[in-house]
């Protein structure tokens, strides 16, 4: 018999199924991507705060952007 | 001095102008009003972004966003739009409702009164690759005989066993995802298969579900769980604005290049 994991409508289920509607290509990048999922993570287990998530958030969306932003120039060239 | 740009939430029926309040995007730290640009009986729902900041997708944004679609999902059908929508004038809003009147007024016909259920399902098992060499006894002795020998394997011998374990994978993805789709197809509208972004990922599937039938759905849900194999989790979410099924483009100049 398989598991099945009840519904869930944390912050972790809206950073899923927004950001990955979001017509963003930068969550392609898996090994940041994998470390905003853990950030959101600490968040609702509430092992760090709301300002330090923010604070580490915009450090690596903006990561997320720069390699976008790479990638977008190699194509291009 | 006002702000010229406008974030889209989504696309609405509505006869006469409508405002949500102050529970938009945030400018400046505080929440921006949300209000209706509205033409004929459609109503974009909107709020003040200015065009010069950076749009990123942080929780702070996300959040908010997801929030006033799911709170007008409540009273009435929603054309949700995906994050980061930006137009560069309400005029320019105006215009866009206009120039896809037709097509808006089928996409809130197609959607009415039907939501949105992720369904990810997952191989909970400490290793794939050996999770599909157990479940198939061809691929058993392939890999078997070539690191049962006194011989090392050679290099083409690990590029064959890795493109049989990757074709295997897909097989059963395949008839795993078919097998779902299969189950959920009369209680659905519409089926969407999304790729799976994990290696030990099954099937990505979102649903198109009339609400007064999401009871069925989950009902049948549970009983296809305790139907798959132990090493299968199911993972689902629910329910949602129907974002995957939203087709409509509205083609805004991108105001956020």
């Amino acid at each position: 018999m398989g598991i099945l994991m009840a519904p869930f409508h944390g912050l972790m289920a809206i950073f899923q199924e927004v950001a990955d509607r979001a017509e963003a290509e930068m969550y392609d990048d898996e090994a940041v991507r994998a470390e905003l999922v853990s950030l959101y993570q600490s968040l609702e287990a509430g092992s760090i705060t709301s300002d330090e998530f923010d604070a580490r958030e915009v450090k690596l969306v903006e990561r997320l952007e720069e390699i976008e932003r790479h990638k977008r120039e190699q194509a291009q060239a | 001095m006002a702000t010229a740009g406008r974030y889209l939430y989504g696309l609405i029926r509505t006869t006469e102008d409508r405002d949500f309040g102050a529970v938009g995007l945030p400018l400046l730290g505080t929440p921006t009003q949300v209000r209706t640009v509205r033409v004929g009986d459609i109503g974009a729902v909107v709020s003040e972004f200015p065009l010069k900041e950076r749009l990123l997708p942080l929780r702070k944004n996300l959040e908010p966003h997801n929030r006033v679609i799911r709170d007008i999902m409540a009273d009435m059908t929603i054309v949700p739009m995906a994050f980061g929508q930006v137009a560069r004038t309400e005029a320019e809003v105006a215009r866009a409702l206009r120039g896809n009147q037709k097509a808006i007024d089928a996409e809130l016909k197609r959607l009415d009164g039907k939501v949105e259920m992720t369904l990810r399902v997952l191989w909970d098992v400490p290793n794939i690759f050996e999770y599909v060499i157990g479940e198939d006894p061809e691929l058993a002795l392939v890999r078997d005989e070539m690191f049962g020998r006194s011989s090392p394997p050679t290099q083409g011998e690990k590029i064959n066993l890795g493109k049989m374990f990757e074709e295997r994978l897909a097989q059963s993805r395949r008839r795993d995802t078919d097998r779902l789709i299969g189950i959920f197809r009369q209680f659905v509208a519409e089926v969407k298969e999304n790729d799976p972004k994990d290696e030990k990922m099954v099937a990505h599937l979102s649903f198109l579900v009339q609400r007064d039938r999401l009871k069925a759905f989950e009902e049948k849900l549970f009983q296809a769980a305790a139907n798959f194999p132990d090493a299968y989790v199911f993972d689902y979410n629910g329910p949602w604005a129907p974002f995957s099924f939203v087709e409509i483009d509205l083609q805004l100049e991108s105001a956020q290049a």
